[in-house]
């Protein structure tokens, strides 16, 4: 759904993005990770057309973003991370208003008006003014929004910054039915959320992508691997991490070659293998070790 | 309906449900209707329409150069500082189609400003006067275009800045700068003067009041206001080359 190859963005003497290259399959919930101001946001402005690269190229449904612009933005959705709405309007007027603006036809309009108002459980909200609505609620009219279209891709930049943590749930879940049925993008800094709701992470550290996979197989690759064996600790595992409790000890290994070959030093010594399991990292720690590694590659 | 009228027709809604605006069509209604009652009536006498029209027609473009940078400060400016331009530029608008949709609401909005103006020609036509209807037409016409020409203006002004009251402000000096330029320069600097008349806007319209519809005047309305237009959409497009 997303080519992104060797892009750069450029602003007066600072780059943003440096030789980002990353793709998206379609059907799957891709979060963006990042700190503030690694990138995300001219990321996810290059990918809606809002902006182009200085270099390099982003395709979207096979579309170059800079060439084939009014194509990709009839297949995207996209919610700032301000939620920009015209506060002076009516939730149903403003959804109507957008659904025209994105060539939703007028016989079509109001029933896809009513299908995001449902959706995003906008129903006792209709008629409100936007400006009168709490920020969570705003937060939905954004999000019905960018699906009023019924678009391929969803495009979201920090979706659940500044809500309250029933807020951040309620729009957790919502992004994660989403996912269900179309590609969705998420930019955030908040890793548990990412976590929580996406099947594949990009990391972003200052410009350039450190990383790019399953969000499990990220974990994985930067856990460690658990021995437990009976009795007490081997004599050579003296340098280890290990923990003996009782009839048992519990060992630490770096890598799945360290587990093995521990394990089989244990079965030799007549102890009796009872685990060994990959212990996945959480994706706050695997971004904190990419980060501080690349900082000291930098 | 196309994506223009879509957004025309929003801006049209955000212009006529903003109170400031109809203080504006207030004021200058007042405006023109004590300058028919009090000011064009006594001193041209009951039947000098013409006078009337002419007088008339002078101050509507004058009140056009203090309200139309009021209605088109918040046009783009007001987008930009919100950030919904995002939501224009990405939904999907090109630029020169927002550009289009808010100069028509605007222009819509500062016909309103003086549409009272033929009126008076009817009530003094009412009253027994006998209004010649060519140089009307022709006055209404010539305002049309110095309107157009001055929310061009103002709608470059709204572009270039991110707060209402700056886009006002740089609106002010602009649209009072284009109409009076050719009026500032002195006499001796011929050349200058040569050419800054020939797109003397009030000369114009003076000329228009007196029945007079000069082809190379609505020429340079329309040339003036696509250039502005042009600057606006170039200054909305700068955002890609930041």
């Amino acid at each position: 759904m997303i080519q992104v190859e060797n892009l750069t963005k450029r602003y007066a003497g600072f780059t943003a993005l440096d030789r980002v290259s990353f793709s998206v399959a379609a059907g799957t919930v891709v979060g963006f990770l990042g700190a503030n101001g690694a990138g995300k946001t001219t990321m996810l402005r290059i990918l809606s057309c809002f902006m182009p690269p200085s270099e390099g190229v982003a395709r979207v449904g096979g579309f170059d973003t800079v060439r084939e612009g009014q194509q990709v933005r009839r297949i995207i959705g996209y919610l700032p991370e301000s939620v920009p709405l015209y506060t002076d309007m009516r939730v149903h007027e403003y959804l109507h208003f957008r659904a025209r603006l994105k060539g939703v036809v007028a016989t079509d309009a109001k029933a896809a008006v009513e299908r995001v108002i449902s959706r995003c459980r906008l129903v006792e909200k209709r008629r409100n003014l936007i400006g009168a609505l709490s920020k969570g609620q705003r937060q939905r009219v954004g999000i019905a929004d960018a699906l009023v279209h019924d678009p391929r891709l969803l495009i979201l930049d920090e979706p659940t910054s500044g809500l309250d943590p029933d807020q951040r749930i309620e729009v957790r879940n919502l992004i994660h039915e989403l996912g269900a049925e179309r590609t969705v993008l998420l930019s955030t800094h908040i890793l548990p959320e990412a976590e929580a709701t996406c099947s594949h992470v990009v990391i972003i550290h200052r410009g350039r992508v450190r990383a790019s996979a399953a969000t499990a197989s990220l974990r994985s690759a930067f856990g460690h691997w658990r021995l437990v064996h009976s009795g007490a600790p081997l004599p050579d595992a003296a340098n280890a991490a290990h923990d003996a409790h009782g009839d048992r000890t519990t060992v630490r290994c770096e890598s799945q070659e360290a587990g093995a070959a521990h394990a089989a030093a244990a079965v030799r010594a007549g102890r009796s293998v009872m685990e060994l399991s990959c212990q996945g990292q959480t994706l706050e720690a695997v971004f904190l070790e990419i980060a501080s590694s690349a900082e000291g590659a930098a | 309906m196309s994506r223009v009228a879509i957004l025309f027709r929003r801006e049209l809604m955000a212009q006529l449900t903003a109170p400031g605006t109809w203080v504006l069509l207030g004021l200058s209604w007042l405006w023109l209707g004590a300058l028919f009652r009090w000011q064009v009536m006594p001193s041209a006498g009951h039947g000098d329409l013409q006078f009337m029209l002419w007088q008339g027609t002078l101050h509507a473009v004058n009140m056009q150069i203090l309200f139309v940078p009021l209605i088109t400060m918040r046009c783009l400016a007001e987008e930009k500082r919100s950030g919904t331009i995002e939501m224009l530029v990405t939904a999907p608008l090109a630029d020169h189609e927002i550009i289009i949709a808010k100069f028509g609401a605007a222009w819509f909005v500062d016909t309103l400003l003086w549409c009272v103006l033929p009126l008076y020609m009817l009530v003094a036509r009412q009253a027994g006067g006998d209004p010649d209807w060519g140089p009307v037409l022709a006055a209404c016409f010539a305002l049309l275009g110095a309107g157009a020409v001055l929310t061009a203006i103002g709608v470059f002004a709204s572009s270039i800045a991110t707060n209402q009251l700056l886009a006002a402000f740089v609106g002010l000096l602009l649209t009072f700068g284009f109409l009076y330029a050719p009026r500032l320069v002195p006499p001796d600097w011929s050349f200058t003067q040569g050419i800054l008349s020939s797109g003397d806007l009030l000369k114009q319209v003076e000329e228009s009041a007196r029945g007079i519809v000069d082809l190379v005047a609505v020429t340079f309305q329309v040339s003036m206001c696509a250039l502005f237009l042009l600057f606006a959409t170039r200054s909305l497009e700068a955002r890609k080359w930041a």
